[in-house]
Order: C-alpha cells, then structure tokens, then sequence
C-alpha cells in the first residue's frame, strides 16, 4: 500500500509540475509577449513584475525564476490590480468555490450512487425507465441551460408565492447553496446513476450474490452488504474525472448565480488579460485536480483491497 | 429414513423445458450423484432445491418433500429459514463464488450470525475453529484475508466451511471440484465425505467427472436432456449401465489402466429444449436405438436390482 | 401401450450430422437497422447536418438582419405592414375635447393628445403594460403641452396611458387614462434602412417561426446558422483528435519497447491537463483578446487536448492483436504489416473509433457552447448555439424563447448523438456476442 501510494503521489508531482511548465510556456506564446511588454496597468507595477519575474534575463531563467516562485507557494501579484496578490484572490475566492463544489459533490455521489443502485434493483420496470429517460436528458441539457432555467423557476416560483423562498443569486446562507449545487452536480449524478446502475447490473449476476442468497441473506441484506461495496468500485474511480468535471463547471454556474467564487474571478481574469491571475489560477486548480485525482486513487485502494494489499500495476 | 423426495419436477426458462418430469430421491446420510453433460438440467435441478431459480423460472412439482415437511408452497421467508441451515450449497468456483470484498472469516461469521445468533465475535472465533476443522492451517490468520490471497483449494474449502457452518441436513454441492486441481480436488473430496459422515448430512453431488462419482457416490442419477435416464446404486449403474447413454458415458471416460488409441466421444448433439420431444431424447444420437424409440418415451424398467432405466432395450417385449 | 411389429427392430445407423455452419456475425448497420431509437438518432444527425448545409439556402434570411419593429417577438407569421413616416416633430392638427386620445397608435410610435387643464403647467405622461395594475406604470415623459408622441420600444401589446396633469401645488386629481393596442408598422427609416421598397406605403414583413431576438434578428436563421458554427466544431474536432491519435496509438503500439512507452507517457500527461482551463489558456495563449471570435483554436486546442482517448484505445487494440494467435499465424504464413493492418486491425478498431466519435461529438458541441457561452468562444455576431444562449440568457426572464430555442437546439443535437452512440456501443455488443458463438 505505501508503494502504492507513494507511487501515485510521484505522478501527482510531475503532473502539476509538467502543468505549471504548459502554462508557463503557454504564457510566453502569447504574440507581444505580456511580460515583456508595457502591458502592465502601471510603471510601478511593471516595475514589481520585473523584479519578481526577472523579465529582463533570459527564458530559461525566467522559467527557474517561476518554478522557484511555485515551489514557494507565491503565484506574484495582479496584473490589472495594483498590489493585490494572486495568493490573496485565490485565498479569498477558492474557499466559495470549494464549499459550492463539495456541496455539488455529495449531491451527485449521493443521489447518482442511489438512483443507479435503486434503478438496477427494479431493473426494466418503470422506476428504472423513468430513471434512465431522466439521466440520458440531463447529460444532454448543456449545465448553462439548466442553471438558468432553475433561476427562472425560482424567480417564478418566488412572484407566484409573493415571498422569496429562495434567492436567485448571490452567496451567504445556506440557502444560497441548494440550488446552484444542485444544478451544478446534476449532470455529474446522472452520469454516475448510469455507471452505478451498469456496474450494479453486473455484480448481480456475480456467482457470489447465489452464494449469499444461499446463505439465507435476505435481499436487503445482500444489497447492502455484497452488492453496494462491490458496485461501487468502479464508480469511485470515475470521481476523480468527476471533481474536475465538477470544478470546471463551476465555472458557469457561479457566473449565472453571481458566486463570487474562484471560477467566477477566472473567467473576469481572462476577459480582462490578467496573465498573472490567469497563470497562478489554472497552476493552482490543475495541481488541485491532480491531487484529488491521486487522492480518489488511493481512497480506492483503501474500498478494494486487492489494490490495498499488492498494489496495482494500473 | 428420506430426507428429500421431489416428483415430476419441471422447470422452465425463457420458453426452454429445460428440467422434465425429474424425481429425486435421497436419505439421510447419502451421497447421490447427479451425472450429466452440461446443459442437462442438473444445476437447474439442485437450484430448485434451494428454492433458487431465476425468478422468470416456471417451476412445477408432484411432490416436495424435506424431513417430512412439504416445501411446495413455500414462501421466500420459509425458504431464507431454510438456506443455510438446514439445506446448504457449494458451487463450482470458489474464486467467483466468494465476495471479493469480504475477509473470509467475515463471510463465514455472516451465515453464523444470520442463523445460530451468535454474536460477532463468537461467530468470528466460530468460524476460524471451522476453518481448523476443515484442515485449514493457520485458519485465525487466513481468515482475516481476502478471496484473492487464497489458493483455489483452500478456498473452496472455506466455501464448504460456510456451507456446513450451521450443520445443514442436505448438502447441495455442485460441481464442487472442477474449477480445482487434480490433487487438491482428492483432498476436497475427502474432506466431504467426512464430514458428511460426521455429521450425518445428505450430500447431492452434482458433477460430469465419472471419477468422482466413483469415489463418492452410493447412488447415481444419469440426466439427460432434462430427464432422468437411469438411476440406480454406483455398482449396478457404473458395472453394468442400463441406459446407452450411461454406457456412453462410461465409455467416454478416460482410464489410465485401460490402454487406448483415442478418446471415445458421442456423436451428434443434444436436443433443441424450446421444442417438445417425441420419443426418447436420446434416440438420434443413439448407437442402439429402435423404431419405437422415436415414437413411445420409454418407460422405467429394471435391469437389475437396485437400477431403473428408461429404455426400450429393457422392455420385456424387446427380445434379445 | 400397444406395440407394433418391428418396435424393437434397430434403426438404420444415422448418417453423421452435419455441423452446422458457423453463422457470420451480422453487419453493424444491420444490427443497428432494426434498432428504432438508432434509426431515430440518425435521421435526427443526418437532419442536423442537413440543417448545417443548406438550411441558409432554404431559409434565406440574414441572421444579423435587425427587423428593429419586431424586437424580442414571439412567432409570427408573414405580414404586409403600414410604412410609417417617422420623422421627429409631430404637432397634432386636432386638438382633443374632453379625453385621451390617440392620434396614432402604431408600433412605430403612439401620437397622443388630451384636453388642456387651465391650472396645469404641465403633464407627465405614464405607460404601462400590465392592463389592470395598481400602479401608473412608467413615467415616459413630462411635457408643457397637450400632446405627446411615445416612440419608446412599443410592441404589439396593450398598453394603458396615464396622464397626469401638474400644477404649482403638486399633482391634479384629475388624470386622463386610455387603453390601445398599437398595430404593427415599419418607420420609413427603418424600411429605407433594411431595404424594403417603400414606393405603395406598404411593406411585407418576412415571417418569423421562432420568433425574434432581444436585437430583432430571425432566431430560426440565427439557429441555423448557429447549427453551422457547432457542426463545424462538433465534426471537425473529433474527427481530427480521434484520426490523430489512432494514428499515434498505431504507432506506438506498433514500435513497441521503450518509444512506446515514451509515446504512451506523454500521452498520460496531457490527459492529466485539466481540460477547460487549458482550451481557454491556449486562447489566451493564441493572443485572442476577449470580444474576438476564435473558432480555429478552440477546434486546435481540442485537437491538442483530446487525442490520447484513441490513442489509448488503438494502443490497446493493437497491442492485444499483437499478442493473439490468428496475427502470429498469419505472419508465419508470410503476411506483410500493411495486410496485417489493413486485415485485422482496421476491422477490429474501426468499429470501437466510430463508437468513441459519436460520444466526442455531443462533448464537443457542449465544449463549444460552453466556450461561447461564457464569452470565450465564437462571439457576436457571429452566431453559434452557445453564444445565442449567451445572448438569450439577459432577457430570460421577459423573452424565455430567446435562451429556450437554442438550448433545445443543443440538446437535440447532443441527445442524438448520445443515443447513436450507445446504440452503436449495444450493436457492437451484439455483434461480438453472435460473432464468438
């Protein structure tokens, strides 16, 4: 197991590592290279970026000088706010995000690791059709759509009441939450119900679901106890790809709900040619994926314990 | 004394008759095997035993009898009383018949749990002492592992353990050696002979290996193509099988004494079971078969003491 | 039981029985023929790439055309309309006895006139749309004289005037009130604008199916030539990632030793890039500046990302063949690698590269509208599904046909897609079932 683990945290480093050399290296392509020319909003500011960046040395040093930087957590300062640093807007925005995100999260596992199981149970019959129609629409009604159909609803629900019985948009109550992390995890349980209800299918006709209906389990109880566990391995290396699903389309929803999420901040960097902000954002979420990817890994190591004992050649 | 009686069984699957008018037959503290190729019905028949067929399965009986209780119109919570505690089963693989996910001691403490109400760690201490029995070495240890760090053998001597935990009357074991090695399929069937004689369980076998039924068997049952077609005691069906395709059998059997050019096979193939059968299922593949044998099923006649086969060959008018 | 003479005389031997011949696993489309919700998935994607063609040809409207009289409108039909000469400076010839009158009540603009107060210096005009609200509605104008003509935003709708005269103390109680429901028409300068010929005073309007958007633009021929934008991302993308990286999966697969496994590990890597921060940063990275259209890097930063699912999956495929018995067989036999590959592996990877295409597909169409919607992708004018929900999205709440047209024009695209394949998915299933029987 701890080769195992140490393993899969040796890939999670060169992956963030070979992330934060694309961005760098995607961030000197830009044609009238933003760092070396006076794109910066002041001469102080340019000024603190030559400093900080070496932008008179060459490349390469300047790509030490960055690494040194990224090694050291300090992702520099705001190319279009004076003094602000990216740590800082990271610090303050990314916490909204991770709370809409974990939200989003539990809804999807819970509600698509249950809805698939449920509707592999009453296989074909009409719980299980009806599940499926809703799953194949939800994949296909692009998450933008859906966000803003659900605040159309909300407004209409609210004018048809008189009283606001949920906020439209905005952030601060739990109230503000349900619904953009329901929206937001829709279509990763749809996704999920489907890839539980498949797995589930195939557990049921396991040799070793007739060995615990003859042990007099009743069905309940080999549900719970033989066919969950097993069903849901493959399931949870499917999270990984989720979260970063999940992730990046929180993107979207916090700027229909007007979350002032790291997304949201994001998406305003790049319309407004923040390179600094762009660069330590995508750096910091892509190392974030990665270690939750190498985390979803070894938390699969920790259900399966063919994994856990030996450790895999995957 | 009879431990399980069924009559006329007949089961259905999917537009298929796959089990026809099948009796079985068995006493306390006997070992019946139940002979065929695969696809002859005889899974489906230890299933129904245990009340186990697939639900779209359309299952009919005379008669079904278990220690003078009739089981006919028993209800799934009767038959989950029953399972494991009175009737148990061992299949074929043991690697895919136990959970992956599960210690072994904890898939044995389970049928423990469910029916003698011990508690958890009663019955996890019950199972490792089982496990000793079954010649488990180290048993306190190796039931703390996983089905994937067991040897086959060992493995399917941990199914049996879970299978005679709660001193079942009727062991069902079906095909219990096959998926195993040759030395250790000795080994295991060994170990159940004993344990049937110590505990005094019925044992239904359930195999295609002639060797096996040789080492184990006091009475044989021969399926074929749903039906059984001769059933008698293992001396009077193996020295002399009535039925031809017993004989068949017996002569498709590899003997090491016997010095041999080739393997002997039957010819032809098994009929289509959507469709019904006139006369006797066997005839077309038969090197012996008469006229009436594709028009009359044959009846049951007695070609020895202690053997009843259904062939024409045996029939009193049948000269020669 | 009777028996009859000869009973128990033995049959002739049988004559050995045929064995019957292995049946040929059916054609995929065969399969897929009598599937009805395949068969479905199709015609909808042939329609959709139809619609991509030459819908523009058989809906001929301009997509940036502003029919400014129709602004946010729901369907209509072809009309002929009034054209309305609009110039500024309207002084009303009569002069109105004891009411509220309208002179004019036209979309192009609602010329009114009411009696005038002696005690008031002056009139504030209100408008509202709802026809029995508490309230006065908006206050459009305040005015000294007794008449005014409101030009603002008018729609085929009710709406009820309020006139409120004012005087030194405040507000009269005295108020003029009037319900009309302005007709459709065309400003000369609009009429002149679009090029309409204006010589009788009447214009034909074209018809709008899906009525118009917040900008007065046909939303069917945005849709369609929206439909263009996203075919052309959702078809060239995946075609391009998956030919690329079969052909790279090949490779590797093929080489085999230490350039495979240099070839596969790179591939690991840009899998672990996280997809949507990268489509925008090459953007960024292409020096796109926000506000610019940038069709060609998203289809390449796509391709870029994209490739090692078939590439994987060639890799694999090959890998397995390498290994089996039939190919070493053959290759004792003489094969050369280009009969090997053209033989066995082409068949073999063909069907499972269609299958991963029409799952890429619908991901790049949602890639694409995703993009546009936030503004990263195609933007206006240019219409793209995406960008139009973009677009819808701001006056959802009044005109919800605006985001709702091409959501579901999205979603039937994707949908169709999905559904193709997974029908290809479960035929080839089939096919493999039947084919090893």
């Amino acid at each position: 197991m701890i080769h195992y683990v140490l393993k899969r945290l040796g890939y999670g480093i060169v992956t963030i590592w070979f992330i934060a050399t694309a961005t760098f290296f995607a961030m000197h392509a830009v044609p009238g290279d933003p760092f070396n020319e006076a794109k910066a909003a002041s001469p102080q500011l340019r000024e603190n970026l030559m400093a900080r960046y070496g932008l008179d040395k060459p490349v390469s040093e300047q790509y030490l000088i960055y690494i040194g930087n990224m090694l050291q957590g300090d992702f520099g300062i705001s190319f279009t706010q004076e003094n602000r640093r990216v740590n800082d807007i990271i610090r303050e925005h990314f916490p909204v995000s991770a709370i809409l995100g974990v939200a989003a999260l539990l809804i999807a596992a819970t509600g698509g690791i249950l809805g698939g199981a449920l509707a592999a149970y009453w296989q074909n019959r009409l719980p299980d059709r009806a599940m499926m129609i809703a799953v194949v629409f939800a994949i296909s009604v692009p998450s933008f759509v859906i966000a803003a159909l659900a605040q159309l609803a909300i407004v209409r629900v609210n004018d048809w009441l008189g009283i606001s019985v949920l906020p439209v948009a905005g952030w601060g109550g739990i109230s503000h939450i349900w619904v953009p992390a329901l929206v937001l995890g829709l279509g990763t349980m749809a996704y999920l119900a489907r890839l539980m209800r498949s797995s589930m299918l195939s557990v049921m006709q396991a040799d070793y679901i007739l060995t615990a209906r003859a042990k007099g389990l009743s069905d309940w109880q080999i549900f719970r106890k033989h066919q969950l566990r097993n069903a849901m391995l493959p399931v949870v290396t499917e999270l990984g790809p989720t979260i970063a699903a999940i992730t990046t389309g929180g993107f979207v929803v916090e700027l229909i709900f007007a979350i002032p999420g790291l997304g949201r901040y994001f998406v305003q960097a790049i319309q407004q040619l923040d390179y600094t902000v762009i660069m330590g954002t995508t750096v910091f979420y892509g190392a974030f994926l990665v270690l939750i990817v190498v985390l979803v890994d070894i938390s699969y190591g920790l259900i399966d314990p063919r994994i856990r004992l030996h450790g895999a050649n995957r | 004394m009879t431990l399980v009686q069924v009559n006329d069984l007949n089961i259905s699957l999917g537009g298929q008759h796959l089990v026809r008018s099948v009796d079985i037959e068995l006493d306390k503290g006997e070992c019946l095997a139940l002979v065929g190729e695969s696809g002859s019905g005889k899974s489906l028949t230890a299933l129904s035993l245990m009340g186990l067929l697939p639900s779209n399965a359309r299952v009919s009986q005379q008669t079904f009898q278990f220690e003078g209780q009739s089981l006919l119109h028993c209800s799934e919570d009767e038959w989950r009383q029953l399972r494991a505690r009175r009737i148990a089963m061992i299949f074929q693989n043991p690697m895919t018949a136990m959970n992956p996910t599960m210690r072994i001691g904890d898939q044995i403490a389970e049928v423990l749990c469910l029916h003698t109400g011990l508690g958890r760690q009663q019955a996890r201490s019950q199972s490792v002492a089982l496990l000793e029995r079954l010649g488990i070495v180290n048993a306190s240890e190796k039931a703390r592992q996983y089905p994937f760090e067991m040897s086959g053998g060992m493995l399917q001597r941990a199914v049996i353990a879970m299978a005679v935990a709660c001193k079942p009357t009727l062991l069902i074991a079906d095909e219990p050696t096959t998926a195993l090695d040759a030395t250790v399929q000795a080994e295991v069937l060994l170990l159940l002979r004993e344990l049937c004689a110590e505990q005094g369980m019925g044992l239904l076998l359930i195999t295609h290996d002639l060797a096996v039924v040789r080492r184990m068997a006091q009475r044989v049952a021969v399926m074929y193509a749903g039906q059984l077609v001769e059933t008698g005691s293992l001396a009077a069906v193996f020295d002399s099988p009535g039925h031809p395709y017993t004989q068949a059998l017996k002569a498709a059997m590899p003997n090491l004494s016997e010095q041999r050019d080739s393997l002997v096979s039957i010819a032809g193939t098994p009929p289509d079971l959507s469709k019904d059968i006139t006369g006797c299922a066997f005839a077309p593949r038969c090197p012996k078969a008469m006229n009436i044998c594709m028009r009359q099923p044959p009846l049951a006649f007695k070609p020895a003491q202690n053997q009843l086969a259904k062939c024409w060959l045996w029939a009193p008018e049948c000269a020669s | 039981m009777r028996f009859y003479p000869g009973d128990f005389d033995a049959l002739p031997a049988a004559a050995p029985e045929q064995m019957e011949d292995l049946v040929a696993a059916p054609p995929l489309w065969r399969i897929l023929a009598q599937d009805a919700r395949a068969v479905a998935a199709v015609v909808v994607v042939v329609l959709l790439i139809a619609t991509a063609l030459i819908g523009p040809i058989l809906w001929p409207q301009d997509p940036a055309r502003q029919w400014l009289s129709q602004v946010s409108s729901g369907p209509v039909e072809a009309r002929e309309v009034a054209v309305i000469d609009d110039s500024r400076n309207w002084r009303p010839s009569i002069t109105a006895v004891d009411r509220l009158q309208a002179v004019q009540a036209t979309t192009t603009s609602v010329k009114l006139v009411w009696p005038s107060v002696s005690t008031a210096l002056r009139y504030r005009v209100y408008r509202d749309t709802q026809e029995h609200g508490s309230g006065l509605g908006v206050p459009l104008a305040e005015t000294t004289q007794a008449f005014y003509d409101d030009r603002l935003q008018l729609r085929e709708q009710n709406y009820r005037y309020t006139v409120v005269p004012v005087s030194a103390a405040g507000d009269l109680p005295q108020h003029f009130a009037l319900q009309v429901k302005p007709s459709l028409t065309i400003g000369l300068f609009e009429a002149s604008l679009l090029g309409l010929n204006t010589q009788e005073g009447r214009v034909e309007l074209p018809a709008h199916p899906l009525g118009t958007d917040s900008l007065g633009r046909d939303m069917l021929s945005r849709v369609i030539h929206g439909a263009r934008t996203s075919m052309l991302v959702g078809l060239t993308a995946p075609i391009l990632f998956i030919g690329i990286g079969a052909f790279y999966g090949a490779l590797a697969g093929l080489l085999g030793g230490w350039i495979d496994n240099t070839l596969m590990r790179i591939a690991d890597f840009v899998v672990a890039l996280p997809f949507l921060l990268f489509m925008i940063l090459f953007r960024v990275a292409m020096g796109i500046e926000s506000g610019e259209s940038g069709l060609f890097p998203m289809v390449l930063a796509m391709v870029l990302l994209s490739w090692p699912g078939a590439a994987r999956l060639v890799r694999g495929q090959v890998l397995q063949l390498r290994g089996s018995a039939f190919v070493l067989s053959a290759r004792m036999a003489g094969a050369s690698n280009i009969y090997l590959i053209r033989r066995h592996l082409m068949p073999n990877v063909l069907p499972l590269l269609l299958v991963s295409l029409s799952f890429a597909i619908p991901q790049a169409i949602f890639t694409e509208a995703l993009l546009s919607f936030i503004g990263m992708g195609v933007v206006p004018p240019t219409p793209s599904w995406g960008s139009l929900c973009n677009e819808g999205i701001r006056s959802m709440l009044s005109h919800p046909h605006e985001l709702i047209v091409p959501a579901v024009a999205i979603s039937i695209a994707v949908l169709s897609f999905n559904v193709l394949g997974d029908a290809l998915s479960d035929a080839m299933d089939v096919q493999l079932r039947r084919g090893n029987r």
